[in-house]
């Protein structure tokens, strides 16, 4: 096992691999800007280093002092959280050439992830069912043309270099398509440095459902089910709940199933997430996620299992030791991304923690780095806390959560406890009738 | 920057305080007392044994103790203060066994070399920012430092 982890991220994720890593035995090294200095893993770290000024370029993704930290602090490991260099191929292999070990898949898996072509083309190759769209990358209108007579319309134009929502334009019709591919090859260029661009069918009315998965590198991998993601807001999660309520038993297994099957062919290390949309009873895979996600907790609570536990231990090169059949679901659990914004107009609130009183009690569970005195930087995302309720039933949990977003307090700020208190008293929500859509023609209309 | 041995100071149990706690607590017929130098605290309570343990890193507001992550307080916020601009290993002089670059009391002028840092196996010169006398040398050879920490104080 590893004696030292440099945990190369901020926040309540930085805290969240603090903990496991704590619970195992393990030293830990915080790097941190100098905006982060008070940042609550950075006290409880038992080492930390100040690794640049506040900007994310001069510090959380600047590879060369975090490498350098992990050569100072003599870190066996690093970890690379959610976001900043997780899901950075080039500083997964750096990592490892310079003698520690990459807690994630490998680089090779990370890359061919990180391009979503080149991710599509892999799933298909290893049977996973994809959205119907271009064959790889559109270079011209006229390829455009051809694949929408193909495969009709509404399209959506993505940008092969994007994710997590963002470089996606929608064209409703023929004579809307070229101005598509325009818009969004020049934000694509502009956000992610490549203007490469495909297209895929516009789904009416899908839900996100995304499979969490674990596998050790050496051909086993199981999955701890699947969350429903749905509730987005310009493609951002901001409600999290597992199980799916759209799916049955059934479905669950055989998504599950063609899922472990194909990664488990690839020989795919550490955590993941397989994406899809589902609609009117079919899957179809959007993008992978080579890393732990944000709302990782919510399959912890219904499985008991820790992942970054287990990340931690197949990095080791350790087999995994849960099988499929030993993996149970119980109960529902939901999540709420708590950010430091205005609840109606979403403008950011950073600012100094006031008073500070988190929900308590049987089946709450809260990720958040903040505490009262504590000063929230203005230069990263607004991500302060995440409610995670877990219940014996669907009910349960939504009375559970109706109760704890009432308990919670934080002060000196504004949050989106607000919102996540309207959201949750909602019929569609209460009934589990929505979809990707869903939130956003909510809030316009509210 | 915060190392190992600043979180959990070595614990080392003061038998001869205790002795002298032990009387006057006897004498003067207390239940409990509690003492606190630095970041260690030893408190003993009739019935109860003897504790001693290192504060922990309570997240209170401005009079926190503990985990300060800077180096040493006053020089480190003197206006000459040269700062760091890496993380990495400091070097006093060109080559192990060579002269140290400069020494305490030294003039230096604007841009001469003051000490090396080692990151990821490539030396980097830290020249002065300006001209001036060298008032302390805040590391030593061989130390890892952080992005800021101050390194030299110019006057």
């Amino acid at each position: 096992m590893f004696d030292k982890v440099l945990i190369a991220n901020r926040g309540e994720i930085a805290l969240r691999i603090h903990r496991a890593c704590k619970e195992m035995g393990i030293q830990t090294v915080a790097i941190h800007s100098t905006a982060d200095a008070d940042a609550m893993h950075v006290r409880l770290a038992d080492e930390a280093v100040c690794i640049g000024p506040p900007a994310p370029k001069d510090s959380y993704l600047n590879m060369a002092a975090i490498l350098s930290a992990a050569n100072i602090t003599g870190a066996d490991a690093v970890h690379p959280g959610v976001g900043f260099l997780a899901e950075n191929a080039d500083f997964a292999e750096m990592v490892e050439e310079h003698g520690h070990v990459f807690i994630g898949p490998t680089p090779e898996h990370i890359r061919v992830m990180g391009d979503k072509i080149a991710a599509k083309d892999k799933a298909r190759e290893i049977g996973i069912p994809v959205v119907p769209g271009s064959d790889g990358g559109i270079e011209t209108d006229e390829e455009a043309f051809a694949v929408a007579k193909n495969v009709g319309f509404p399209l959506i134009v993505k940008a092969a270099a994007g994710g997590g929502g963002r470089g996606m334009k929608v064209a409703e019709n023929m004579e809307r398509l070229p101005e598509a591919l325009s818009l969004c090859r020049s934000e694509a260029k502009s956000a992610f440095g490549d203007d490469a661009v495909y297209l895929e069918r516009y789904l009416g009315h899908p839900r996100h459902i995304e499979v969490q998965v674990l596998a050790d590198g050496q051909g086993n991998c199981i999955h701890l089910g699947e969350r429903d993601c749905s509730l987005q807001r310009r493609h951002q999660k901001v409600v999290e709940e597992a199980p799916s309520p759209a799916l049955n038993a059934t479905e669950r297994q055989r998504i599950g199933k063609v899922v472990t099957d194909a990664l488990a062919k690839m020989k795919y290390r550490s955590a993941g997430t397989v994406e899809f949309l589902y609609e009117d009873g079919e899957f179809f895979f959007i993008e992978m996620n080579t890393r732990l996600q944000v709302e990782h907790p919510i399959s912890e609570m219904i499985c008991g299992i820790d992942l970054v536990r287990e990340q931690i231990r197949v990095a080791t090169g350790a087999p995994l030791l849960i099988k499929q059949e030993d993996v149970k679901f119980n109960g529902h659990a939901i999540e709420c991304r708590i950010t430091a914004e205005d609840p109606d107009t979403f403008a950011p609130s950073p600012g100094r923690i006031t008073d500070y009183h988190a929900p308590g009690g049987l089946g709450v569970r809260v990720d958040s780095h903040l505490y009262s005195g504590y000063s929230i930087p203005p230069y990263y995302d607004s991500l302060v806390s995440k409610l995670i309720v877990h219940g014996n039933t669907r009910n349960e949990c939504l009375m559970r959560l109706r109760r704890a977003l009432e308990e919670y307090v934080i002060g000196g700020i504004k949050t989106t406890i607000p919102l996540h208190e309207r959201i949750i008293i909602e019929q569609a929500f209460i009934n589990g009738d929505y979809d990707i859509h869903w939130l956003e023609r909510w809030m316009g209309l509210k | 920057m915060k190392t190992g041995s600043d979180k959990m100071a070595k614990l080392t149990v003061d038998t001869d305080l205790v002795d002298v706690l032990a009387d006057l607590m006897e004498k003067k017929g207390l239940t409990e007392v509690e003492v606190t130098v630095g970041d260690q605290t030893l408190r003993l309570s009739k019935g109860g044994g003897v504790h001693t343990f290192a504060h922990m890193p309570a997240p209170a507001p401005a009079a926190s103790v503990a985990a300060a992550p800077v180096a040493a307080a006053g020089p480190a916020d003197h206006p000459g203060a040269v700062k760091s601009p890496m993380v990495g290993t400091v070097y006093m002089s060109p080559q192990p066994g060579n002269p140290a670059f400069i020494s305490v009391g030294d003039t230096v002028t604007e841009g001469q070399t003051l000490l090396i840092i080692e990151a990821m196996k490539v030396m980097n010169p830290i020249p002065a920012p300006r001209a001036g006398k060298v008032a302390a040398i805040l590391v030593d050879d061989a130390e890892p430092v952080e992005f800021d920490q101050a390194l030299i104080v110019l006057e």
